[in-house]
């Protein structure tokens, strides 16, 4: 309880939380705005598509300076050597840690697109189902990303290097994995297939581009093609499932692992 | 004598069991009692099926929640073999899925002509309602719904209609069927005003010609309306939503003739429009957005003509496959399509037509023909990059060519984000106002 307070007080006095809650608040009212142009009487389906589509490129990228910074503030300030030497290990720090970081952003997030579910009931049919996996899958994407930014926040010793770092992984998630992937199309079968669908349901966004598409009757599993039935596998609810435990659980082994690597204290 | 029993009790099942069998006395009587022309009103209650209606009445249900005619599971559940039948207000369900027979069961089957069948609500059957052979009949305001679930082969068709000419099929709503409405062989009939959902395709012509369709719904299928091996069909004002999937459509043309597509509009599906092998179509007027493919466009199609078109943030406008120059027609009379703010058009002499040829290129034509699993992709921010990536190593190929692009100069620009930026700057400042009091 204390580590979310303290990180409360130390989010809210900054900027950042605040700049990426209006970059969300004007991306939201935009897509909005556009959606209600709309014909079609899913408007309020094709509104949280569009609105995942955009906030794919902003949440990764603001969930991941905010808490990998909240981790190099601790290494800069020193806060975080003193916690250390009170019998806590790093692994006892980094879990509350990131049980304030994702508590702070998380609610703060959460909190304007539970807003935002009233003006939705306003403009269009609302189907509270689709906008309760709409709030999961945004959720999963905050958590992921804030777990992989205290990641990078853990192994880097600098803000330099934490700056570089984030936007490696903000591109390497938005653009360089599917641009790979791309390229090897051409060459994926039927034989091949389930790699190639491990490989892609690993990428978060497309996994859970795939549950939303797929719960929100947008992307219907009947009637599939052979290719894609293969592609398919598993439940899209069990690859999410996947992609949180392996993202989620590995990221906060490997910073405990390999923090002295990079952060010095 | 074990022989003697067998054929004894053979003889009895084939006595007692048989296709079509009739309802339980009551209801059939009555049908069979009423006089040529007269009306049956039906209570509100529950009525065993099967009927089989061999003259021109009409029978009038208290209300589709109210009436129901229950099947027995072997056989059509109402089949109408007089003209003149008129059939309204009722609820219909369980007819067979027997898929062994020779024939193909309905809740309701009509086999001859002027019937009209309306207001009525079908669950739990093979198709819905079967045209077979069956000619100027009207199917109104008829809710079909599948079971959605199983193999295909397991699911009929909301309405089928086989060898039938000139029926009106209006204001229906089908869902959860394997095909909407599927033509077979079936031509000058006209559909307007239906609305269907969650099937393989919304509607499925083969081998039909001369159909109008107007006015109808299609969302949230595999494909809106597949049109195959037809001539003649022509295709207005209907709206094509949400078909999404990796091979979806809003429609698709294959093998086609002289196709008239005006006025429609496309939606969010994965292809607006796919094209193969078709010749002389006419799309006109339409509004193509938000699609991943604006038009697929296969080269194998000849003499197509675009014009008129609005293609606004599609992810691609249109990719031509296939290989080769196509002999297809981005422009009629001087005039080409509109093509959004994402193509850039001068028009310096403000004639609503651009200066200069619009030529758009592109690198997802060959991706697209090698897997079909591109699709998962074109929602992707990287597919930009890629497409610029194939600008830059030259492998860009032509996709359109509009000799005269239009431009729309009324377009009204959006005041949304200003007036999200001043709320949120006044707020901002009525905030730290406010703070700076406290302190």
């Amino acid at each position: 309880m204390m580590y979310i307070w303290k990180e409360w007080k130390e989010q809210s006095r900054g900027k950042g939380i605040w700049l990426s809650l209006i970059m969300l608040i004007l991306i939201s009212i935009s897509v909005l705005m556009q959606a209600t142009s709309f014909p079609s009487d899913q408007g309020f389906e094709v509104f949280l598509l569009s609105l995942y589509d955009v906030n794919v490129y902003v949440i990764p990228l603001l969930t991941l300076f905010l808490a990998s910074f909240s981790i190099i503030q601790e290494k800069e300030q020193k806060t975080l050597y003193f916690l250390l030497t009170k019998k806590e290990s790093y692994r006892s720090f980094l879990w509350k840690k990131s049980v304030a970081v994702q508590f702070v952003t998380f609610s703060l997030f959460m909190g304007w697109y539970f807003i935002l579910a009233i003006p939705m009931k306003f403009f269009f049919t609302f189907h509270l189902g689709h906008y309760l996996v709409f709030f999961v899958v945004l959720s999963i994407l905050i958590i992921i990303f804030n777990q992989i930014g205290l990641f990078l926040g853990s192994i880097v010793s600098n803000r330099m290097q934490l700056i570089g770092a984030n936007i490696f992984v903000w591109f390497l998630f938005i653009f360089l994995f599917d641009l790979i992937t791309l390229y090897y199309l051409p060459y994926i079968t039927v034989q091949n297939m389930k790699w190639f669908s491990l490989v892609y349901f690993l990428n978060p966004l497309h996994t859970l581009r795939f549950y939303l598409e797929t719960s929100t009757g947008m992307f219907p599993l009947e009637h599939m093609s052979r290719l894609m039935e293969k592609m398919v596998w598993l439940p899209p609810a069990v690859f999410l499932l996947v992609d949180v435990v392996i993202w989620v659980l590995s990221t906060f082994l490997l910073a405990t692992g390999l923090h002295h690597k990079g952060g010095r204290v | 004598m074990k022989k003697l029993i067998l054929l004894i009790g053979w003889l009895l099942v084939c006595f007692f069991w048989s296709p079509f069998v009739e309802a339980d006395g009551s209801l059939q009587d009555r049908i069979d009692q009423t006089p040529e022309g007269g009306t049956l009103k039906l209570e509100a209650t529950t009525y065993e099926g099967n009927l089989v209606i061999r003259k021109a009445i009409h029978l009038k249900g208290a209300g589709s929640d109210q009436t129901v005619i229950k099947g027995d599971g072997i056989g059509n559940v109402i089949t109408i073999e007089a003209p003149g039948v008129h059939l309204e207000n009722m609820s219909v369900q369980s007819s067979s899925f027997n898929r062994n027979s020779s024939e193909e069961y309905a809740a309701i089957k009509i086999r001859s002509n002027q019937n009209i069948v309306e207001e009525i609500q079908i669950t739990d059957s093979y198709h819905g309602v079967y045209l077979s052979q069956a000619h100027d009949n009207v199917v109104r305001r008829v809710t079909v719904t599948g079971r959605g679930s199983g193999e295909i082969a397991g699911q009929g068709n909301g309405i089928m209609v086989y060898y039938s000419n000139r029926n009106q099929i209006q204001e229906n709503r089908i869902s959860n069927t394997r095909d909407g409405i599927f033509f077979d062989y079936s031509n000058d009939n006209e559909v307007s005003g239906n609305d269907i959902s969650q099937t393989r395709y919304g509607l499925h012509y083969m081998y039909s010609d001369q159909n109008r369709l107007t006015k109808n719904k299609f969302h949230s299928n595999i494909g809106g309306a597949a049109i195959m091996h037809s001539r003649h069909s022509v295709l207005e004002e209907n709206e094509f939503s949400l078909n999404q999937g990796s091979r979806a459509f809003g429609v698709m043309l294959q093998s086609c003739d002289d196709t008239q597509v005006v006025r429609n509009q496309f939606f969010q599906n994965g292809r607006g429009m796919f094209i193969d092998q078709s010749q002389r179509s006419h799309i006109e007027d339409n509004m193509i957005f938000h699609n991943q493919i604006g038009i697929e466009l296969w080269v194998s199609s000849m003499e197509q003509v675009f014009v008129g078109n609005r293609f606004v943030r599609n992810t691609s406008p249109v990719i031509t496959i296939g290989g080769g120059k196509s002999n297809n027609h981005w422009s009629e009379n001087r005039k080409g399509n509109y093509w959004g703010q994402d193509f850039p058009v001068v028009d310096l002499d403000q004639n609503g037509i651009g200066d200069s040829p619009l030529v758009y290129e592109s690198t997802l034509n060959k991706l697209i023909e090698k897997n079909e699993l591109v699709y998962l992709f074109l929602n992707s921010p990287a597919i930009h990059i890629y497409e610029t990536l194939g600008k830059f190593l030259n492998q860009q190929e032509v996709m359109v060519e509009d000799a005269y692009p239009l431009l729309d100069n009324n377009q009204k620009l959006s005041y949304s984000w200003v007036w999200a930026i001043v709320a949120l700057g006044v707020g901002g400042l009525w905030y730290r106002s406010k703070r700076r009091k406290r302190t």
